[in-house]
């Protein structure tokens, strides 16, 4: 009972009291695939940082994609692509909704992520840069995660692996296409139920 | 006639098209402001306003109130600038100076455009005393602000041979040397009587190459590209709102410069210039280095900045864009002076911070409220997000075209996206990102490749048919690398994707 009343307490300060708000359960991921839903079903996504082995040029990119949309949060996609430009009917056909995507192209993306993240406009931001990120930088943006409830993937331009960790990311995923089979396979590095696989056929994935 | 212009107000055939240039008579050109922050003086009372820099602007106050943008321009203009009898918005200022001289002649009084059925229909009615009146106008104000004087060297005997062979051809309007192109009138009366022909008919005399230029250019070329070669005098109704500042000690490090360029911020914000109404569109910080040299940087606003407003969220929005600039500033200089090696090269020794551009936003009803008009609050804050990114927050919207390049768009951020734009599914993969131009792709390099789809969107504009046949894969390279590339029939390789 006394437990109870100081957990109580600690929730209602201000400043635990908001952090707790980014544990708050999320709710489960719908995508159309189920196999991918129970795959990610016990990762809580609010207030985390979910890291993406994506190498640049990599059509592997659909499946975070995927993802992102049944998150169904207003989204902030900064990329630090100076030489391309954003083509947004790959979007669309993903089923995203225009109005709730944004985009963000930045050469020097951090100190423009350090004002998206402190502004919390967004409850969902995904970071697709080769910049590198220092740990200062990450332990800012998974405090403010944690603090605003919000959501956030790191597309890295390489494959993870659990060599080198990266204790600020709840969740480390990698992501590939194999041309051959027309099929995708995720691998996860960290997170609940690590060093598991899935694959998914290129039709099922584009139907998610 | 009289009646005939009272039928103006009547006429709805034009009306939802934009027109940039707007032509006052007014002896308060200070009034002005209450419009746009780019005013020309053409005569001693007569002035024209480019409102391309706050189109956008006017546009989003429109649509929060349901008007249509040429109503509103048209209730502010009656509401702000009193002594105003006559108005004209117009697609260039020399055609604008033609029919208002024209208006004014007939002592007609109202606010009138060119591009309606009436004033199309009079202008290729029009005589040619409008024409030569605002031919010695221009040419007087030009003179004052001493442009062009090359192509105006004997500027009057030259109007005095177009007079004299006008009467001898006994062309009684001017629409009747219309399908003259300018460049005849330039070779036969010299180079200014030519550009004056053009600006009289700006759309027939624009080259097609030019006005598929001026739909994807950037503001300032698009505006030069509008005016085609109209020298814009800028008439400065009161001096700019401006702090110095020169340090004690160099700095070259940004929390360095930002604690004394916030105090001069302050100083700013308490300038009575920049006081409500008052809202800025362009801050100039001119940064003056150790070696006396001077770098100009230039913080544009999409939507007007009230100074005191930023206040009292410590110039959030300002420090960000002024962040960024000296950022940018520093690189640039780092790369300019890098075989010399300097430690710090980028020491600044002093600034000074001047509004450039600005609005004067006398009444509620005209001022964008942000924080009390729009619906949504959390667009509230995209708005003011955009203004502190490098770059801004972009949004885009699809079409139903399969044309490449022309399938989707930039929208404005408040703009709302019908959701029927957005029932597409997705055939195959696509790519995130296309390149701005296609890239040749050497086949050696591609190791397995994906049929994706056969285009053939454009054969009508090309002159092998067959050039337009289009295979896309998704390509495989050596290198790992997934690339999206079409192959055409000759069997080229091309990456478009990534």
């Amino acid at each position: 009972m006394n437990t109870a009343a100081t957990l109580y307490e600690l929730n209602a300060h201000p400043l635990i009291g908001h952090a707790a708000a980014g544990r708050k359960p999320s709710a489960p991921l719908e995508t159309s695939i189920r196999r991918l839903n129970s795959f990610l079903a016990p990762f809580q996504w609010r207030g985390q940082i979910s890291e993406w082995g994506v190498p640049a040029g990599s059509v592997a990119r659909l499946l975070p994609a995927i993802v992102g949309k049944a998150l169904n949060l207003e989204c902030l996609w900064i990329s630090d692509q100076s030489s391309a430009q954003i083509y947004p009917n790959t979007w669309t056909g993903l089923g995203f909704n225009l109005n709730n995507l944004h985009f963000l192209q930045d050469p020097t993306p951090l100190a423009s992520l350090r004002t998206v993240v402190t502004e919390n406009t967004f409850p969902f931001l995904i970071v697709d840069c080769k910049h590198r990120l220092q740990k200062s930088d990450l332990h800012f943006l998974a405090q403010h995660c944690r603090q605003q409830g919000s959501t956030l993937f790191l597309f890295r331009h390489f494959y993870l692996s659990n060599k080198n960790g990266n204790p600020f990311s709840q969740q480390r995923l990698n992501s590939s296409y194999n041309m051959a089979r027309q099929s995708f396979q995720l691998s996860k590095i960290k997170g609940p139920g690590r060093n598991k696989h899935l694959h998914l056929k290129l039709s099922e994935v584009l139907c998610g | 006639m009289a009646d005939l212009i009272s039928l103006f107000r009547y006429d709805q055939s034009g009306g939802d098209e934009f027109l940039p240039y707007v032509i006052f008579q007014t002896e308060k050109p200070e009034s002005l402001q209450c419009l746009s922050p780019d005013i020309m003086q053409l005569t001693s009372h007569t002035y024209v306003a480019d409102l391309h820099i706050v189109e956008l602007y006017w546009r989003r106050v429109a649509d929060n109130k349901g008007l249509k943008v040429n109503d509103l321009l048209e209730t502010v203009i009656k509401k702000n600038i009193k002594d105003c009898q006559l108005s004209l918005f117009c697609q260039h200022p020399f055609q604008g100076l033609v029919f208002f001289n024209h208006l004014k002649n007939l002592e007609s009084q109202g606010c009138f455009r060119s591009d309606s059925l009436f004033s199309k229909k009079i202008y290729q009615n029009m005589g040619w005393y409008p024409w030569f009146l605002s031919a010695r106008q221009i040419n007087d104000c030009f003179d004052k602000a001493q442009c062009l004087q090359k192509q105006r060297k004997n500027f009057s005997s030259h109007l005095g041979r177009l007079s004299r062979f006008v009467e001898r051809m006994d062309l009684r309007e001017f629409s009747g040397l219309k399908q003259a192109h300018f460049f005849e009138l330039s070779r036969r009366f010299k180079g200014f009587i030519g550009l004056l022909w053009k600006w009289t008919f700006p759309l027939e005399q624009q080259s097609p190459k030019t006005s598929e230029a001026t739909q994807t250019s950037l503001l300032t070329f698009q505006h030069y590209e509008k005016l085609q070669g109209f020298p814009w005098c800028p008439h400065f109704v009161d001096s700019p709102a401006q702090v110095s500042n020169l340090l004690e000690y160099p700095v070259s490090e940004w929390e360095a410069v930002k604690e004394s360029l916030l105090a001069d911020l302050e100083k700013l914000s308490q300038l009575d210039k920049v006081r409500p109404p008052y809202k800025i569109l362009e801050l100039q910080w001119n940064l003056t280095l150790f070696d006396m040299s001077q770098v100009e940087k230039i913080l544009n606003f999409k939507y007007p900045l009230c100074l005191e407003q930023e206040r009292h969220t410590e110039f959030a929005t300002l420090e960000k864009q002024l962040q960024f600039g000296f950022e940018q500033f520093r690189e640039d200089l780092q790369a300019r002076d890098q075989e010399l090696q300097w430690i710090n090269t980028p020491l600044v020794i002093g600034w000074s911070l001047e509004v450039s551009r600005g609005l004067i936003l006398t009444e509620k009803t005209e001022w964008l409220d942000l924080q009390d008009q729009m619906q949504n609050l959390h667009r509230q804050e995209l708005v003011s997000l955009t203004n502190k990114v490098r770059g801004g927050i972009q949004s885009y919207q699809v079409h139903e075209t399969f044309i490449p390049g022309l399938d989707f768009s930039k929208k404005d951020l408040l703009e709302e996206i019908q959701s029927e734009q957005q029932n597409q599914l997705l055939q195959g993969p696509r790519p995130f990102y296309i390149l701005p131009e296609e890239e040749e792709l050497d086949p050696k390099l591609i190791k397995q490749q994906q049929f994706l789809d056969r285009t053939s969107s454009d054969w009508w504009n090309r002159q092998d048919a067959l050039d337009s046949y289009r295979d896309c894969f998704l390509c495989e390279l050596h290198n790992q690398e997934f690339v999206f590339a079409y192959r055409n029939y000759k069997g080229k390789w091309f990456r478009y994707g990534l």
